[in-house]
């Protein structure tokens, strides 16, 4: 156990004025890219990273600390105003963001999701800060094979709680794990389909699959579907009652319990590397959908699916940094960028850190808490701007929108390769969209695959492809038996919820809904 | 055929195509492995043809098709194309403004405030800002 | 031409001339220098080309422009590179293990070689070594495979094509049975070595920490020659595996560069890494010291891990 004084001294250590205004920095750069369809806080961490190794440790942990954080809340601006999520994580806040903003409540809907993200940031942190030396040892035990199992598990969920029937939602989510084939195969360092271009040996940039499938595919849709007159990308009245611009207290608080299990969510898929934040965004809004009283409320503006997605995907960012800092690994591409910066300043994330840099660690946390702060603080000041902003007319918006896109994959994949590839996505997309198929569910397999397939490979190696051996791994086998029952339940579920909703049943499009062409 | 079945059919066979013609000329062949390079494009595509057998024969969706969206999608994509064309052979700073002009005019706008901060203001700015400030190449 | 490139320019030329130093060198560049580096940008390798190219700015008033191509470690880049003009302006910075294992495996497929390059120098190899767990009972790789063949096959982590031919051909010589078990990171088997999920594994720098820590053990080194901060671990080579691989951070450009812009490169290279900001950095990420084999060197290095490289794969059937 760290010893207390550490724990004061590094805190204390991150009060200093410095610190503050890099964390500030952080948070404003943060906000503002996440709120640029295109670019985001990790192309905006790996710009940063070189500049921050003239600084000393604690700030430029805390500047880019500030930018992630700073990009959970910004990310989802565009989601609500537009419906085009500035970071693949805020794609689920729109599907209840957007129809509120639609109504006229942008600043309400805008309010929500500040308080949710600031709300499940905030848990997590403390759920950091308090366990996440307990927490390493049991993830020290998790070996591949309990990671491959549980990643079984969470395919079976998404696919089964995400989209219009279940064989599209199965038939996403392999698109997406072929998708993610692309590139050297994790076993024997082999090529997959190049067809002879040696950019794709990394395989199919990240960055130019998520803007291209989210962002891209989304400006181009309503792009084509606008007619006629010129109209502000939002509308709402000038004289609004009071009530339309804000969240009361009493409202925050009828959302305690969705904010509570998108938090819990958040943090537990943010502690296993490899999950991601989009994925805990769907879960927590499709389990908080599934669970409600009246689940023909959602997607048509319900700030309980705001708070629900919110609290979930900003909850992973500081569950994210456990796995990072107890065991040095990066549990997403922006806890990525973050091991590069904790490198190039010599410092080596894993174990032994709570003992060689106790100091920092608590430094880091007290940065953390401050930037969390400031979140909140900016980002109630900045959605006003963005409210306004967003009086703009369409037109500007939406080419601004493509402008930012194609220049944010051009610096994030390092050429203009990656800018092809994000319009080939655009258009799978597209067709994916217009088919009815569940994008996110393919975006979301896609981010899971690389560490689906690896620990396939390892299983295999560990077990030495006998599958009785899989009994000394009971975690595993209780995966494995959720999984069953997951896709069992979730039938059951869809089946008990059709006759409710009546009207829906002959497709029950759910999550597509709000992704079917507008009318103009 | 409704649509919805030709669409579930094209992709049984753009999947059969992928895994008989294409496959073996794109993935190495490795033996004595228990996981091979192939291994998880196979199961993904079988996955994929099963799954879509099934839907074939169950489906309740129904596809609408758009023309007229089709068509614009298409003059869109053409256009955008051409002007990321342009932005790898004379840089961003013309590329993008062109870009950004269409896409506005495109969808009506005529107002010459507008066009004028969207197409010059903006693509430029981006441009100064990376370029100039984080001194990173753009095209 | 880009403004503050321009203004770049004017400012070290005249500094330059007011302070009355002039570098040595018969070669300036017809405009400004492409850096290349063949990974994605954040990452460590990023940081270290960028903090060259910024000291060479310092250092010779050249003009230095980065950029990232990621893909292959370094095949990606190096294709690209191999079509550039070789008039010094454009020039790579690659890791050789990933890029000669391509080479030896499907060499016809690529549209480079190791002679479609001429080479400017190194920059840092890095420590790459056997490790096990502390507790383990064996010492050395030799132990280590005798004990795997008496316990029907041990557990090897692995995170890159390399480690596991030379795995794949020790196994293939001696019937150690050892099984591989592939990774991301080197940070990532080190995680299994202490989760006991594995016996032993590959660390490139991240395990030298754990030394000190008395978490983890060295079984030998897996360079051709023994390592500073542990001199006492012999390599494999010296335990009777006639393998080894040393993973080489190089700078390189293509073929047909002129001698006086070869010479002038390389002693810019030389310079820069004599900069304090790159020391502190390279010790700060690999946990070791710049090594420059300079043009010659660098071209025997490669030619010699080529041939070792093909060597493992022909032994790893």
């Amino acid at each position: 156990m760290t010893d207390f004084s550490v724990i004061l001294a590094g805190f204390s250590d991150a009060l200093t004025l410095t610190n503050m205004l890099y964390v500030i920095a952080g948070v404003i750069v943060g906000q503002f890219v996440g709120a640029m369809p295109g670019i985001g806080p990790v192309m905006t961490m790996a710009i940063a990273v070189p500049f921050t190794f003239v600084l000393n440790p604690l700030p430029a942990i805390g500047l880019l600390i500030g930018i992630n954080k700073g990009g959970l809340v910004g990310g989802a601006i565009p989601a609500i105003l537009i419906n085009t999520p500035g970071t693949p994580d805020a794609a689920a806040t729109a599907i209840d963001g957007h129809p509120l903003s639609k109504k006229g409540k942008p600043l309400k809907a805008l309010k929500m999701a500040l308080y949710s993200s600031v709300t499940g940031d905030t848990f997590s942190d403390i759920v950091l800060i308090t366990v996440a030396a307990p927490l390493a040892v049991i993830a020290l035990k998790m070996g591949p094979v309990e990671v491959f199992a549980l990643m079984v598990f969470a395919f079976s969920l998404i696919s089964g709680l995400i989209g219009a029937s279940v064989t599209r939602g199965i038939i996403a989510t392999a698109l997406g794990l072929l998708a993610a084939t692309v590139g050297l195969d994790p076993e024997h360092s082999t090529p997959r389909f190049l067809f002879g271009f040696y950019d794709l040996y990394d395989g199919f940039p990240i960055a130019a699959v998520a803007i291209g499938t989210l962002a891209f595919a989304e400006i181009i849709r309503r792009l084509i579907s606008m007619t006629g007159e010129i109209r502000p990308a939002v509308n709402f009245p000038k004289d609004q009652p009071r009530e339309d611009k804000r969240i009361s207290f009493k409202e925050y608080w009828s959302c305690k319990f969705v904010l509570l299990r998108g938090a819990l969510i958040g943090t537990g898929i943010g502690a296993v590397p490899g999950m991601g934040s989009t994925a805990a965004a769907f879960m927590s809004y499709a389990s908080t959908k599934q669970s409600s009283a009246q689940p023909e409320k959602f997607g048509k503006g319900d700030i309980r699916g705001i708070a629900a997605t919110e609290s979930a995907n900003s909850s992973v960012a500081g569950a994210d940094m456990m796995p990072l800092l107890t065991l040095g690994l990066p549990g997403s591409a922006s806890s990525a960028m973050l091991i590069g910066a904790f490198l190039i300043q010599g410092i080596q994330p894993g174990p032994l850190l709570f003992e060689s840099q106790g100091q920092l660690v608590y430094g880091l946390f007290g940065a953390m808490l401050m930037a969390n702060l400031c979140n909140f603080i900016i980002g109630l000041f900045g959605l006003r701007i963005w409210a306004k902003l967003i009086t703009a007319p369409e037109s500007l918006i939406f080419s601004a929108a493509m402008v930012f896109c194609v220049a944010g994959v051009y610096l994030a994949t390092g050429g203009i390769f990656g800018v092809y590839i994000m319009l080939i996505f655009a258009l799978i997309g597209l067709v994916m969209t217009a088919l009815n198929y569940p994008v996110v569910v393919f975006i979301i397999a896609f981010f899971l695959a690389p560490r689906f397939e690896l620990a396939l490979g390892q299983s295999a190696a560990i077990l030495r492809g006998d599958p009785l051996r899989l009994v000394n791994h009971p975690v595993a086998l209780v995966l494995f038996g959720m999984s069953v029952f997951a896709v069992y339940w979730l039938n059951i579920r869809k089946k008990n919820n059709k006759p409710k909703q009546p009207k829906e049943s002959k497709s029950e499009p759910e999550f597509n809904e709000n992704l079917q062409p507008e009318e103009a | 055929m409704t649509l919805e079945r030709l669409q579930t059919v094209i992709l049984i066979l753009g999947m059969l195509f992928l895994y008989f013609v294409i496959m073996p000329g794109q993935i190495d062949h490795i033996e004595n492995a228990r996981i091979v390079p192939a291994t998880v494009p196979t199961i993904s595509i079988w996955i994929i043809i099963i799954a879509a057998v099934f839907q074939l024969f169950s489906t309740k969706v129904s596809v609408k098709f758009n023309p007229t969206l089709c068509l614009r999608a298409a003059i869109f994509a053409i256009f955008v194309i051409t002007s990321i064309t342009i932005m790898t052979r004379f840089g961003f700073e013309y590329g993008a403004p062109i870009l950004a002009l269409g896409v506005m005019l495109g969808i009506g706008e005529r107002r010459l405030h507008w066009l004028f901060l969207g197409s010059t203001v903006i693509p430029i700015s981006v441009w100064l800002l990376v370029e100039n400030v984080l001194d990173r190449v753009l095209m | 031409m880009k403004i503050n490139h321009l203004l770049k320019k004017i400012v070290l030329t005249t500094s330059l001339l007011l302070s009355g130093v002039a570098i040595a060198s018969d070669w300036t560049p017809s405009g400004p220098i492409t850096l290349k580096i063949g990974f994605g940008p954040g990452g460590a390798t990023d940081v270290i080309g960028r903090v060259i190219a910024s000291a060479i700015e310092t250092n010779n008033g050249w003009d230095v422009i980065v950029e990232n191509k990621p893909g292959g470690g370094g095949v990606a880049m190096l294709s690209g590179l191999a079509r550039d003009k070789a008039d010094g302006t454009k020039i790579g910075l690659g890791v050789t293990m990933a890029t000669l294992m391509n080479i030896a495996t499907r060499g016809d497929s690529l549209p480079f070689n190791l002679d479609s390059f001429d080479y400017i120098g190194t920059v840092v190899t890095s420590p790459l070594a056997v490790i096990a767990r502390a507790d383990a009972p064996f010492n050395t790789f030799a132990e280590f495979i005798e004990q795997s063949k008496a316990n029907g096959g041990y557990l090897v982590g692995f995170d890159g094509g390399p480690q596991k031919l030379i795995i794949n051909a020790i196994n293939a010589d001696t019937g150690a049975d050892i099984v591989t078990v592939s990774h991301k990171s080197g940070s990532e088997q080190i995680q299994s070595l202490l989760g006991g999920q594995i016996q032993a594994g590959f660390g490139a720098g991240a395990h030298i920490e754990y030394l000190k820590s008395g978490d983890l053990k060295m079984l030998a080194v897996a360079t051709n020659v023994r390592q500073p901060y542990s001199p006492e671990t012999s390599s494999l080579i010296e335990q009777g595996f006639n393998y080894s691989l040393n993973p080489y951070f190089y700078l390189t450009a293509p073929k047909g560069l002129p001698e006086n812009v070869k010479a002038a490169l390389s002693a810019a290279l030389e310079e820069a890494l004599k900069s304090e900001a790159v020391i502190e950095l390279i010790e700060n990420t690999m946990k070791t010291e710049a090594q420059n084999l300079g043009p010659a060197g660098t071209e025997a290095e490669l030619k010699n891990s080529l041939a070792m490289m093909t060597k493992l794969v022909a032994d790893s059937k």
